[in-house]
């Protein structure tokens, strides 16, 4: 039972490790793009969360599968295999958990005050340092929060993983995989603990983020 | 060292017509509310599009970003940074002599270590002013600086911004007809959508 524990948190922190630092870009590009290119790359971001996950997972498999478009020549010139591995498996937790990433942190960047950053830039700070000194700290609450709930997402993603990734014991079994395999081999109890477990863990993060909220609102 | 400034700002449903040289020393600047005094700063400052020519010092800053066009801003809410300290609020425009002196000057140094959400609004507001006199810029724009100052503090910051900027060219919105004749080297209301030059005197206003 460990084992699929810890294979599943190791899974949600490599899934996290992609996807924070891309959703986050993408939701600071988004915060402050205008035009057509910005409602494009918006709906993209949007694709993963009202597609079907065994739909997303079907079109990793045709990008990524070892005939894929990417993945043959991954495979062929550095030997790179993604199906039936622990990264497949975050890779498919990424993609799933995107949107809540990118579109968690537009918000965040939203919710900054424009006065702070105007005044930061007018009174000679460069953008980069902006970004540093003003921007980043007040998003910060916001970042957390859309971080936390794409880990919930990454940790309990099903679909696109068995899709593309596969079932795979010890490399690719997470713990929504060992509940439904257990439950196709009639091992009740097994699915029980394993639902358990999932739910502790999920409570624990969502009463901790609920915590942290009204402590952050109040000081 | 002189600001040149003709064209049309824009903001929401303002429009407003400048034409306007100011010199080095304070040209106040007065007008109703909602005329549009900040807009004008805004539009200086480049956080407002602006049409038409903008230069200072011969220098034209239209097209530049608003940290290239070497200013210091004090917008007319103060827009300090809450989760930083005082300190960090002056620490990336000048160095340590500078800030001491600026916040000895400013009733500010017993708040060194202070974040700024816990501050009054008029210790926000000096603090305000002394990010924009950090860098020691040419060019000042000062919108309303000293709105949430007592009448006596009021005074001496004004002093103090006249002494430590001297020689550079200040713009200083202002409601207040003591402090703008006080304050003022030169004039310039805003009326009708238009920023023109006074020659004379201030005259009581509505």
């Amino acid at each position: 039972m460990s084992d699929v524990l810890w294979l599943s948190l190791g899974v949600t922190a490599l899934a996290l490790a992609l996807v924070v630092p891309v959703g986050g870009a993408m939701g600071w590009w988004l915060s402050r793009a205008r035009g057509p290119l910005r409602a494009v790359l918006d709906a993209c971001v949007l694709v993963p969360l009202v597609l079907p996950p065994s739909v997303t997972g079907y079109y990793l498999l045709v990008l990524f599968g070892a005939e894929g478009v990417l993945g043959a020549p991954l495979k062929s010139a550095l030997g790179v295999r993604l199906v039936f591995t622990p990264v497949g498996a975050a890779l498919a937790a990424s993609v799933v958990s995107l949107p809540l990433m990118a579109k968690g942190a537009e918000a965040a960047f939203l919710r900054v005050d424009r006065a702070l950053v105007e005044v930061a830039r007018a009174n000679g700070l460069r953008a980069f340092a902006t970004f540093r000194l003003v921007t980043l700290p007040l998003a910060i609450p916001g970042l957390a929060v859309a971080t936390t709930l794409t880990a919930i997402r990454a940790f309990g993603e099903f679909g696109a993983t068995w899709t593309f990734a596969g079932y795979a014991e010890g490399r690719t079994s997470t713990a929504p995989l060992e509940l439904y395999v257990a439950l196709q081999s009639g091992d009740d109890a097994r699915a029980d603990r394993l639902a358990l477990v999932m739910t502790a863990v999920s409570a624990t993060v969502a009463i901790a983020l609920g915590i942290w909220g009204r402590r952050t609102r109040s000081s | 060292m002189s600001l040149v400034i003709r064209g049309i700002a824009q903001a929401g449903g303002t429009t407003l017509d400048i034409d306007l040289e100011a010199h080095p020393g304070v040209t106040v600047i007065t007008g109703a509310s909602a005329a549009g005094k900040t807009l004008l700063l805004r539009a200086i400052a480049g956080l407002h599009p602006f049409e038409g020519t903008l230069t200072f010092d011969g220098r034209e800053l239209g097209a530049l970003d608003p940290n290239e066009r070497g200013l210091g801003y004090a917008p007319q809410e103060p827009a300090t940074w809450p989760h930083l300290s005082v300190s960090s609020h002056l620490s990336p425009f000048a160095d340590r002599t500078r800030i001491d002196a600026l916040v000895l000057a400013l009733d500010l140094a017993s708040l060194l270590t202070r974040k700024t959400n816990v501050l009054s609004g008029g210790e926000r507001q000096r603090l305000s002013i002394a990010r924009a006199l950090a860098r020691k810029p040419k060019l000042l724009l000062l919108d309303e600086p000293t709105g949430a100052l007592d009448r006596a503090t009021r005074e001496r910051v004004g002093d103090l911004i006249k002494r430590d900027a001297v020689g550079a060219t200040i713009l200083f919105v202002t409601h207040d007809l003591t402090e703008a004749r006080r304050m003022g080297d030169a004039f310039a209301v805003v009326e009708s959508g238009k920023v023109r030059a006074e020659v004379r005197d201030l005259e009581p206003r509505d």
